[in-house]
């Protein structure tokens, strides 16, 4: 696979991301970049083996993540820049904040009592540091199903 | 991990992103990156212990 045109693929997925708050398609990334589907579609296969974005499972021509963006709403939400995000975990949602200029706000929910959470950024430092953020999977199999990580 | 180590991981992580140039960590380097934060341990190693070689002796018919 051509590595220029998977860059340019990357860059153009996490450029539209972070401009629109959406995720393109394999078609309209081929359509902005003036390439075949299927090249898009291949490159979007490469970015998903090498862990870089993941594949929307049943459906290569979409991604469910473009790290660290979601393409689907989930329980981590980002204010940043004027614009609202998804991320896909707490990590991803503050590497939005960063991606952003690292200033903006992370908000979700505790999945023990439901208590919102907010966690805010103002120029690359975290306002308040209480709180702890969980992972109960160890980092070894963290990609052998990243959707349910 | 703290919020304040998770801010700083996620920063450190996603920061560069957006670069043309920025490449994908490799194992060794993702995991400095845990260290330097204080993400030690067994939980942080992102390659899996070697398995057990079956040949022991246990597995053979007497």
């Amino acid at each position: 696979m051509d590595t220029d045109l998977v860059r340019d693929v990357r860059l153009h997925v996490i450029r539209t991301a972070m401009d629109t708050t959406t995720v393109p398609s394999a078609s309209e990334t081929a359509a902005s970049l003036r390439i075949s589907d299927q090249q898009a579609v291949e490159a979007y296969r490469h970015l998903g083996e090498g862990h870089v974005y993941v594949l929307e499972p049943r459906d290569p021509t979409r991604l469910r993540m473009a790290n660290p963006f979601s393409a689907v709403p989930t329980a981590f939400k980002v204010e940043a820049s004027g614009k609202s995000y998804y991320g896909n975990c707490v990590w991803d949602g503050l590497g939005i904040v960063s991606l952003m200029g690292g200033t903006g706000q992370l908000k979700t929910r505790c999945p023990d009592c439901g208590e919102t959470l907010t966690l805010v950024v103002s120029h690359r430092a975290l306002v308040h540091e209480e709180g702890v953020v969980h992972f109960s999977i160890p980092a070894a199999h963290w990609w052998d199903d990243i959707i349910y990580t | 991990m703290t919020a304040g180590q998770a801010w700083r991981l996620a920063d450190i992580w996603y920061r560069d992103r957006a670069d043309p140039n920025w490449q994908r960590r490799t194992v060794e380097e993702a995991e400095d990156v845990f260290a330097d934060l204080g993400l030690v341990g067994d939980f942080w190693k992102l390659r899996r212990p070697p398995t057990m070689p079956a040949a022991m002796g246990m597995d053979q018919k007497r």
